[in-house]
């Protein structure tokens, strides 16, 4: 195995292995010897952060052991970032995400932006408790392609459907797609919203994100 | 369609089901536990705020509903309300947590467990209680929810940083467990010298979020100490856990309790299949799509469908709802769900059929 393929695999174990410290260590080291950051940064620390969230999918690893692992992917990250050409970053598309408002349970839609980062799109979180207009507002500013919107309360479940309403209203619909989630959330309801697309956990959001934004490349 | 009159009380039939005799049918317990506020007509935050409202709105809705049980909680931030937590009230709907109580772990040493006589709105979850008890407690059970160990430690550190804790700081997280799980215990007795059954409400300590590990690890020590308190008055341990409970059901049983309530991603079919040898369960009638969304026929054929797999269930099944029923579920919809247990569970527990 050559040196660089030793450093990056053990950036990603360290990622996968959520040891941050060892993440920050061995992203420098790697950039040190000269390896190129987008492959730090692609075949080291994503890399990592894509063994967690298969581990994740899995049934071995669940929220704390995500958390620690996103923790050595943005401690690793902020090392790599500098380095970086400046349109690598956002060049597989951009999400802006948030907890609708009237809910403040964003564990989920943490767990969802975490996987989302890791698999190397650029993310806009809204936090939680978000106003519906702040949705469309973000979305524009940022010229985001989805728009990923989740609750665990079935009183705010009705809030993703006034987001969408409000795009309509301002002849914007078909800018942006729309991906929602939430433990309420059916495929049914979905539809019913005129979302695109629905998610029943985050590693499905991020095959979803994947399909839609592949299929833009193509088309376009 | 014909309905079937029922034959026994609610608590005849409940204490039939808890020693292991026949009953009328099936008990059912839609998790009423915001709606009974659209019951009686007041705003949410009116019957979250004061105990009197609380405990009439619950009379009114199992005057309404018939149902077996009454379920007394809000929202499951009771108690790290009381621990110092700050809650945010919205006009009509439930409440919801602002600041979680502990800016660090750091101050873990000074937590003190909740009195509930004193600290925040337990006083009024007693007084809702009592008032229950007192008007229909000769004919049906009064439950009371308090939250359970993980729950409250999560919501006093904040979700995230309890989750990350786990790990960085496993001891004082044993030690916040500690204190909450006293809180709980503390809470148990209040509820029982009110007249009520005490049942845990375990949100964060669902499977959805941990392993099986951190749930053998840091939950089963404090649920245990928490059952030998409820055992001690003579009362079956009930818990409640939200979303899917499969990864953490080895250990969620190994706990020991009487009684458990499982969400609707759990499944009774797997249920029955790999532990109904093992512990009675209650579920788990999908709350958004079906109670809230769905037509009382919808909820009919669920229920249906939930009595056939619950009734592969050995050791005894009740009918449920998967968790609480969403406060604007359409009234024809809970009554559809009771009405099943008339119409599709006469003559319960049913023979089981191998």
């Amino acid at each position: 195995m050559s040196e660089r393929e030793e450093l990056l695999g053990a950036l990603a174990k360290a990622v996968v292995d959520m040891e941050e410290d060892a993440a920050v260590e061995l992203a420098r080291k790697a950039l040190d010897t000269g390896i190129d950051a987008s492959e730090v940064l692609f075949d080291g620390i994503l890399k990592g952060m894509g063994m967690a969230s298969d581990l994740y999918d899995s049934g071995e690893y669940f929220v704390p052991e995500l958390l620690l692992c996103s923790d050595a992917l943005y401690a690793g990250l902020e090392v790599v970032k500098p380095h970086l050409p400046k349109e690598s970053a956002s060049g597989r598309g951009r999400v802006v995400i948030g907890v609708v408002q009237g809910d403040t349970h964003d564990i989920g839609k943490n767990i969802v932006r975490i996987m989302l980062d890791g698999a190397g799109f650029e993310v806009i979180d809204l936090g939680r408790d978000v106003p519906y207009d702040t949705f469309v507002n973000a979305a524009i500013e940022n010229g985001a392609d989805i728009i990923a919107m989740s609750t665990l309360m079935t009183t705010s479940m009705d809030g993703m459907g006034t987001v969408i309403n409000r795009l309509l209203e301002r002849g914007l619909r078909d800018r942006f797609k729309v991906l929602v989630g939430g433990a309420p959330i059916s495929p049914a309801f979905a539809k019913k919203i005129g979302a695109d697309g629905y998610a029943r956990n985050a590693p499905a959001a991020v095959e979803l994100v994947k399909s839609w934004l592949s299929s833009q490349v193509t088309a376009a | 369609m014909s309905v079937p009159q029922d034959r026994m009380s609610p608590k005849e039939r409940v204490n039939a089901f808890l020693t292991g005799q026949p009953m009328d049918r099936i008990p059912v317990a839609p998790l009423l536990l915001n709606h009974p506020a659209r019951v009686l007509g007041v705003p949410v935050k009116q019957t979250n705020t004061n105990g009197e409202l609380l405990g009439k709105a619950h009379v009114a809705a199992y005057r309404r509903y018939g149902q077996d049980f009454i379920t007394i909680l809000t929202c499951t931030a009771n108690l790290s309300e009381a621990m110092g937590a700050k809650l945010f009230f919205p006009e009509d709907d439930a409440a919801r947590i602002d600041q979680p109580g502990l800016k660090s772990l750091d101050e873990v040493h000074d937590l003190r467990p909740a009195d509930p006589y004193k600290d925040g709105r337990l006083p009024l979850y007693l007084e809702a209680t009592e008032l229950a008890v007192r008007e229909v407690g000769n004919e049906v059970f009064v439950i009371t929810l308090p939250p359970g160990p993980i729950t409250v430690a999560a919501q006093l550190r904040g979700v995230d940083s309890f989750m990350r804790e786990i790990y960085k700081d496993p001891e004082r997280i044993h030690k916040l467990l500690d204190v909450c799980t006293q809180s709980i215990i503390n809470f148990v007795d209040a509820i029982v010298k009110a007249g009520g059954v005490p049942c845990l409400a375990e949100p964060v300590g669902s499977g959805s979020l941990i392993s099986k590990k951190v749930f053998r690890d840091f939950n089963v020590p404090c649920l245990k100490r928490i059952y030998e308190r409820i055992h001690s008055y003579g009362l079956p341990a009930l818990i409640h856990i939200c979303g899917n409970a499969r990864p953490i059901m080895e250990p969620w049983l190994d706990s020991g309790p009487d009684l458990i309530s499982v969400d609707w991603p759990t499944g009774l079919d797997w249920y029955a299949e790999n532990y109904g040898d093992r512990c009675p369960a209650l579920g788990n009638v999908t709350p958004a799509d079906t109670m809230l969304l769905g037509t009382p026929e919808k909820v009919r054929e669920e229920a249906r469908v939930c009595i056939e797999q619950g009734s592969r269930i050995k050791k005894g099944y009740i009918l449920g709802s998967g968790c609480e029923v969403p406060l604007n579920s359409p009234p024809e919809n809970i009554d559809a769900l009771v009405e099943a247990a008339r119409i599709y569970g006469q003559n319960w527990p049913r023979p089981i059929a191998n």
